[in-house]
């Protein structure tokens, strides 16, 4: 596989270079005064860059690859992984499951309003009680007269509390199978939401907390077929856990810029910190983890799009769907690890908020957890080789 | 050894640069031009060090548009030969000096700091991408160089050099024709001249939230300056007082920068500043390690503090 | 602009010529103060800012009056990525000269080959620049340019106006806006204040490959290399160095009154304030 990127690809990178660096002093204080950053959108928004894989069929959709896609977060990743995670909900989760499964009119409805932001999506699966297992899930619905209503909770949803559309899963009411996938206006009635306060990190970016009763959905909004809600939601987490992997490696690439900048100034003993060998180990540690995470993401994406390129290929599918459960299990624990030895190389200063690799460190343990905890992941990876029949828990 | 011929559209800065053609030992001609008489402008650049000043009074010359004021520079120069020319590095003399130089076949320095001669030319240094780096260049032979404002004292004296006339100057037809002009409002502010400039940054969340630093450069008798997203970007003061690279340089006793990051474009405008104090949140903003003095805090907190002691230290 | 007998009717599509300079990103620059030293190993490229005000003018009068954009740019080899950029931002075609000999020379040498580029186009009735650029900010290339070209000079335009022939400019002076009026063809040079230059698409992007770049050299433009660049020089770049820091780097922290304290008493006792 051939990573050069193409002159394009350059330039779809500097745009978004350019964007990122507007945000970095409006983030900067929304995360030290853990407010939620408002300017996110409009600064991507500005650089074209919210519809970035969306069919160009679709208002501003860019009809990007899934690789310039992952290219893309990658650099957005470098901001921290609120901004990054902004785009998972929006972007991959949302208006991709929704261009993989909504009808043409449904497409046609919404598409053209979230590419250009004047809409955000959120993907609503996990609930209080069913995370690793989506199976375990109480949300439900009945339906009377052509119209559905829903009833249930969604926890830990990113965007969850600004989404103005959000893809929605639920069983018919009594019933632990044929799973439904909706789309959920945020003025539907019956439905509210609140943020998560308190996280451990992500103080700049919204997850939110998501409530129905007898939530009114009209039937027009099930999205995919009827009972396919379980096949809607893990085609969603492909493009999703994607995204994280490539956020991840824009993380770890932060904490070895960082790591750089800083032993290169830093004084102790009479040197340069750079100079003291065991803090040469600390970088030499992230750049290793970090090229070995972003060849493993970038052949996931390379994967993807081949895989995008012909559905129905169901060998290509697993292919794709296995290396980038691989990519992301190690870009999430790269960046983490990336963090922690930034953060070692900043002494007492990396232990401040006011210093990036402090908020990877938190930002990004949310990788280990959200689009497959770290575990699930390991399992996935295993069975997929040792046969499907050593499954342990379906 | 020939001269020295030195021209702008400020009878002030002119002799600015009439001290550098003087410290570099050359005679020194100042070309004053317009429209009318000229003997006020004349009389004013009439000081020690000045053997010559050339006169060229035309119509054509009114609004000292590019055109007709090369062709003039150029008809004095053709007479005189110097060695070197000099300009303001005011927006109208880095407009006049290339166009001048690729007319003559000669070299262009603009905002030359430091200019000096060597064996055959000019070496100056000037400050080049983005004020990151400073770069030495030299002349083959004679040159063109605009001289940043305020580089020199402005020579004084009175003095009684020649006084030539240009009589037989003939513009080319003109073909740019001035429809009007709108003065900046400045009120009585004037950054350039200014001793103490507190500025504004990004770090002032509103417009009016500016009343606080005011209210500071009151009791300093300051003016008030800003980086530049708050004049070119938002708006709330205007351009002339924006401090750095593309905007004014000043060098005051005192520089108090406000929620001011310290970006290089902005150290640039103030780095010759004698003494800078920052105020800010980040303790990493690169500014601190451009002050003299630093407050880590948050600016809302600290300006009222800091102008109240100041009140009362200054008895105002 | 010349009228063809019989099209007295039919105008001609406004011919544009905006030239950008490629430029080293200086704010990703790494800069050694300890050694001296600028880092210019794997330092990233862009179109110098302000030239990007420039292209975008360019399109704003297109998308106004219509006509056709050429682009230029006078660089080395790998100025074709911000070439296609300057295409992707709505540019019509490009011309990047490319030439060993065009290296390293003085900006009236750059202004000399730019006038050979303009003549070879042929048909303009507007050239833009920007008053400067990122790197090494002289500001000499559009003056210099109207100089070869005979041409009148409309420089720190912060606005631009074109009906029929005439072209109207206000220029951002250093005391006011002077508005200012001649018969196109004309050169100006924009300020940064005159627009906020649009990202482009990934759309156009794309779509940028498409459009005709043309890369032409010394030869292909008829130039005597011992006339351009470092052989022709009337200035030359001698050295580079790192601009110094002496401050005192006195922080005070803690509670705000503390602080402003300190700070009152800090400067009273500089003699800093009376
Ligand atoms: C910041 C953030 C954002 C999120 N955004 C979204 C979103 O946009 N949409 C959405 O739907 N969800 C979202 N989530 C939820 C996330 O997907 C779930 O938290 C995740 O799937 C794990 O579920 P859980 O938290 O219920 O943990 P559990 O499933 O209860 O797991 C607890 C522990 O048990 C382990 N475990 C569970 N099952 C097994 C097993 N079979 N074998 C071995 N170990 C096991 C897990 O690995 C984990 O260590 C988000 C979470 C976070 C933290
Ligand atoms: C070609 C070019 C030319 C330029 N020319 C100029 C120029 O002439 N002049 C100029 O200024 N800039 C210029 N710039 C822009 C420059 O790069 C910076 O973007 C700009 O200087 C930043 O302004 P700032 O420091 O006000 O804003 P920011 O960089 O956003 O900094 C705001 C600061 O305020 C602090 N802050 C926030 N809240 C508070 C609070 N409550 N109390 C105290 N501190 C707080 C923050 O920590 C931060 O450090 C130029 C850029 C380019 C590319
Ligand atoms: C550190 C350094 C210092 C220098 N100092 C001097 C000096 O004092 N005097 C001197 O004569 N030369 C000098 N040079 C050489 C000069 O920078 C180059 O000749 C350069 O090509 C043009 O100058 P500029 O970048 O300052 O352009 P400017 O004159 O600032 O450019 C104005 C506008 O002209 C157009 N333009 C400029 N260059 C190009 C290009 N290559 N292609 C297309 N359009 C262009 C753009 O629209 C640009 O915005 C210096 C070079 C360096 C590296």
């Amino acid at each position: 596989m051939n990573f050069d990127l193409s002159d394009e690809q350059k330039l779809i990178l500097e745009v978004t270079d350019e964007a990122c660096k507007k945000i970095r002093p409006v983030e900067n204080r929304c995360y030290l005064e853990r407010r939620f950053n408002d300017q996110v959108l409009p600064v991507f928004k500005e650089a074209h860059l919210l519809g970035l894989p969306i069919s160009r069929k679709y208002g501003e959709g860019q009809g990007a690859d899934a690789l310039t896609y992952a290219l893309v977060l990658e650099r957005v990743g470098r901001e921290g992984t609120g901004i990054r995670t902004f785009f998972s909900g929006h972007v991959s989760l949302g208006q991709l499951t929704l261009q993989k499964w909504g009808s043409e009119e449904q497409k046609q409805r919404y598409l053209p309003r979230t590419t250009n932001g004047e809409m955000v999506m959120a993907f609503g699966l996990t609930e209080p009680t069913a995370g690793s297992d989506p199976s375990a899930m109480k949300s439900s619905f009945v339906e009377r007269n052509g119209i559905y209503y829903l009833d249930g909770q969604k926890a830990w949803i990113s965007n969850g509390s600004i989404a103005d559309l959000i893809v929605v899963f639920a069983y018919p009411k009594g019933k632990s199978e044929g799973m439904c996938a909706f789309l959920v206006e945020r003025n539907f009635e019956g439905f509210s939401s609140e943020p998560i306060k308190n996280k451990l990190g992500l103080p700049s970016s919204d997850t939110g907390l998501l409530y129905f009763s007898n939530c009114r959905i009209p039937k027009e909004n099930l999205l995919g077929p009827v009972g396919k809600g379980l096949s809607v939601a893990y085609s969603a987490l492909m493009s999703g856990r994607l995204s994280v992997a490539a956020g991840c490696v824009g993380v770890a690439q932060d904490c070895l810029d960082e790591a750089l900048v800083y032993a290169r100034e830093r004084v102790q003993h009479k040197k340069k910190i750079g100079k003291h060998q065991l803090v040469q180990r600390e970088i030499a540690k992230i750049s290793i983890d970090l090229e070995a995470s972003r060849m493993l993401t970038y052949k996931a994406a390379v994967m993807k799009v081949k895989s995008d390129e012909s559905p129905e290929n169901q060998d290509l599918r697993s292919e794709a769907d296995w290396s980038i459960a691989e990519a992301k299990y190690h870009a999430a624990n790269v960046s983490f690890r990336a963090a922690d030895r930034a953060l070692q190389v900043f002494g007492a200063n990396g232990f401040s908020f006011e210093n990036r690799p402090a908020r990877h460190l938190v930002d990004t343990r949310a990788c280990r957890i959200y689009e497959g905890t770290d575990q699930i992941l390991e399992q996935k990876i295993a069975i997929k080789l040792l046969g499907a029949e050593f499954e342990s828990y379906s | 050894m020939a001269g020295v011929l030195v021209y702008s559209d400020s009878s002030d800065s002119a002799l600015e640069l009439v001290t550098l053609g003087s410290k570099l030992g050359r005679e020194v001609s100042v070309v004053v031009l317009g429209s009318e008489d000229l003997s006020d402008q004349t009389k004013k650049v009439s000081v020690n060090g000045v053997s010559t000043v050339y006169q060229i009074s035309s119509d054509a010359l009114s609004n000292l548009l590019a055109g007709p004021t090369v062709d003039a520079l150029e008809s004095v120069y053709s007479r005189v030969s110097p060695d070197y020319m000099f300009f303001s590095s005011t927006k109208k003399g880095k407009e006049l000096a290339p166009r001048l130089a690729a007319r003559l076949k000669i070299g262009c320095i603009t905002d030359a700091m430091k200019p000096e001669l060597n064996e055959n030319g000019i070496t100056a240094e000037r400050l080049v991408l983005g004020g990151n780096a400073i770069a030495t260049v030299a002349s083959r032979g004679p040159a063109v160089a605009t001289i940043p404002l305020r580089a020199f004292e402005r020579a004084s004296g009175n003095a009684s050099p020649n006084v030539i006339k240009i009589e037989d100057f003939q513009p080319r037809p003109t073909r740019t024709i001035v429809l009007g002009r709108k003065e900046k409002q400045k009120g009585q502010v004037n950054i350039k001249d200014a001793e103490i400039i507190v500025s504004a940054g990004r770090g002032f969340k509103k417009k009016e939230d500016l009343a606080i630093l005011e209210e500071l450069a009151k009791v300093l008798n300051a003016v008030v300056g800003a980086s530049r997203p708050l004049t070119s970007d938002l708006g709330w003061l205007p351009e002339d007082r924006q401090v750095g690279l593309s905007g004014t340089t000043v060098k005051p006793k005192l520089y108090i920068a406000v929620g001011i990051s310290g970006q290089i474009q902005h150290l640039t405008g103030m780095r010759e500043s004698k003494l800078v104090v920052a105020i800010n949140t980040d303790k990493n903003a690169p500014i601190f390690q451009e002050c003299d003095y630093g407050i880590v805090g948050d600016l809302y907190a600290i300006i009222p503090e800091l102008t109240k002691d100041l009140k009362l230290q200054l008895g105002r | 602009m010349t009228q063809q007998p019989g099209t007295k009717e039919k105008k001609n599509p406004l011919e544009i010529i905006v030239c950008f300079k490629h430029v080293i990103d200086e704010t990703e620059l790494r800069i050694d103060r300890a050694n001296n030293k600028i880092n210019f190993e794997g330092a990233k490229t862009k179109i110098s800012d302000d030239d990007k005000n420039a292209i975008e003018e360019a399109v704003r009068i297109k998308e106004k009056n219509g006509g056709i954009i050429t682009v230029v740019c006078v660089g080395p080899a790998d100025a074709k990525k911000s070439t296609k950029e300057a295409l992707a931002m709505g540019c019509d075609r490009a011309r990047l000269i490319v030439d060993p000999s065009f290296q390293d020379g003085d900006a009236l040498s750059t202004a000399y080959i730019l006038s050979q580029v303009v003549k070879k186009i042929g048909k303009f009735d507007l050239i833009l620049t920007s008053t400067g650029t990122t790197d090494s900010y002289t500001g000499i290339v559009g003056p210099a340019l109207a100089e070869y070209l005979d041409l009148p000079q409309l420089t720190y335009a912060s606005k631009i106006t074109i009906s029929g022939n005439k072209l109207t400019v206000d220029r951002a002076l250093d005391d006011g806006i002077e508005t200012v009026e001649c018969e196109i063809p004309a050169l100006v040079t924009v300020s940064r204040e005159i627009n906020q230059p649009r990202f482009p698409t990934l759309i156009q992007i794309m779509s940028a490959g498409k459009k005709e770049l043309l890369e032409w050299n010394a030869q292909t433009l008829g130039i005597n290399p011992s006339v351009v660049g470092k052989a022709d020089s009337k200035v030359e770049v001698k050295s580079l160095s790192v601009p110094k820091s002496a401050r005192k780097k006195v922080i005070f922290e803690g509670k705000p009154e503390d602080a402003a304290k300190q700070l009152a008493e800090a400067l009273l006792k500089e003699g800093a304030v009376k």
